[in-house]
């Protein structure tokens, strides 16, 4: 009975890790619980926005206590950048197109 | 002897152990960091699983996380201890995605695994002055899959144009490593062979000596030239703590274990 409870362990465990590796190649890289590393160009999106001394334009590096990449999720650092910079809109560019999000 | 019932020489495991405790430690001490800039009030947040302010219980629960950590390095309450890590640090992690990276998951799951063996069987405070039983092989063997998947995923989502082209490395090669960047391409052609060959080849002891070597080499290389150090020399050390555990998975997956009998407690050292 253990010996049985083992295996269907080991094989969920194993299916689980394997569709997990490859589920994660479908999605924007490098994606969370993938092994991607390094596998492909951590695009760089900039931030534009404005403030007191005019447009400003960051990077997730500039504007992040600790960057990775694969934090994509722009629209919530737009909420954040809205909320602490008091700007009207967030444009957010990143391989060549733009979005501009507004702000309340 | 069945894998599900095979055991094996504690010490190999006992090894892995330190390489996980040390790191994670190490882990630990980053996020305590940077946990400590996220609580600032117009710091950005990216919550992970958990939306919740960072209190001073919750750099209480990261602090516990060192504390395991170095226990479970030492073998002190191994079992315990390791159950500690593991949920001091997935909360931790799950409170900003600027604490998550795949090597700490990696390191996660590792310490989990291990604890479904008897980790602090040998070289540990646990084990001091007992005689070091052998352990359940088939967490060993789950532990080196996982490594395998690790660099088998890794090496396959390298073939691609960008990767091979040497782009990507040249990017992220360091200053203080401009040697490297002549050779950029031929690295980023040789990265992806050998990662996939050590997923496959260290299970086999025909190929395991030379794979190891290269493993050396590539753990080894990559810290020294590419951007982001400790975090890359954290994961060599999850990663090359593992090693040492192929030869006994191997033995285990081919119904060679060890038969189950005491360890010479001769040959085996204090944590």
């Amino acid at each position: 009975m253990r010996s049985r409870l083992v295996a269907t362990f080991m094989v969920a465990y194993l299916v689980i890790q394997v569709v997990l590796a490859f589920a994660a190649t479908t999605r924007e890289r490098p994606a969370r619980f993938g092994w991607q590393m390094y596998s492909y160009p951590g695009y760089i999106t900039l931030f534009s926005y404005e403030t007191a001394d005019g447009p400003t334009e960051k990077t997730l590096d500039e504007l992040a206590t600790h960057a990775r990449a694969d934090i994509h999720d722009r629209l919530r650092i737009a909420a954040w950048l809205c909320d602490t910079q008091a700007t009207p809109t967030v444009s957010i560019t990143r391989l060549g197109e733009t979005e501009t999000v507004p702000c309340g | 002897m069945r894998m599900t019932s095979a055991v094996i020489d504690p010490r190999p495991l006992a090894g892995t152990r330190i390489a996980l405790g040390v790191t994670s430690a190490s882990v630990a001490v980053r996020s305590i960091l940077i946990l400590d800039q996220l609580a600032a009030p117009d710091a950005l947040r990216l919550p992970l699983f958990l939306s919740w302010e960072i209190t001073p219980w919750l750099m209480a629960l990261a602090a516990a996380w060192l504390a395991a950590s170095i226990a479970y390095a030492v073998g002190w309450m191994t079992r315990p201890a390791g159950v500690v890590l593991l949920i001091a640090m997935a909360t931790t992690v799950a409170l900003d995605q600027q604490l998550y990276s795949n090597h700490a998951y990696l390191l996660w799951l590792l310490v989990g695994l291990s604890l479904l063996s008897t980790p602090g069987a040998a070289w540990s405070i646990d084990g001091r002055g007992r005689t070091p039983e052998p352990v359940a092989a088939w967490p060993v063997v789950l532990m080196c899959a996982q490594v395998s998947i690790v660099y088998i995923g890794a090496g396959l989502t390298k073939v691609n144009p960008v990767f091979l082209s040497g782009a990507m490395l040249a990017r992220f090669i360091e200053e203080r490593a401009a040697w490297a960047v002549g050779s950029a391409q031929l690295l980023s052609v040789m990265t992806p062979l050998v990662e996939i060959a050590l997923g496959i080849g260290l299970w086999s002891a025909r190929y395991r000596r030379i794979l190891i070597v290269a493993g050396l080499g590539l753990h080894l290389t990559i810290p020294l030239v590419m951007a982001g150090t400790v975090e890359l020399l954290e994961f060599s050390v999850v990663i090359l703590g593992t090693y040492w555990l192929f030869p006994a998975a191997a033995r285990a997956v081919r119904g060679r274990s060890q038969p189950s009998r005491p360890v010479d407690s001769s040959s085996t050292a204090p944590a």
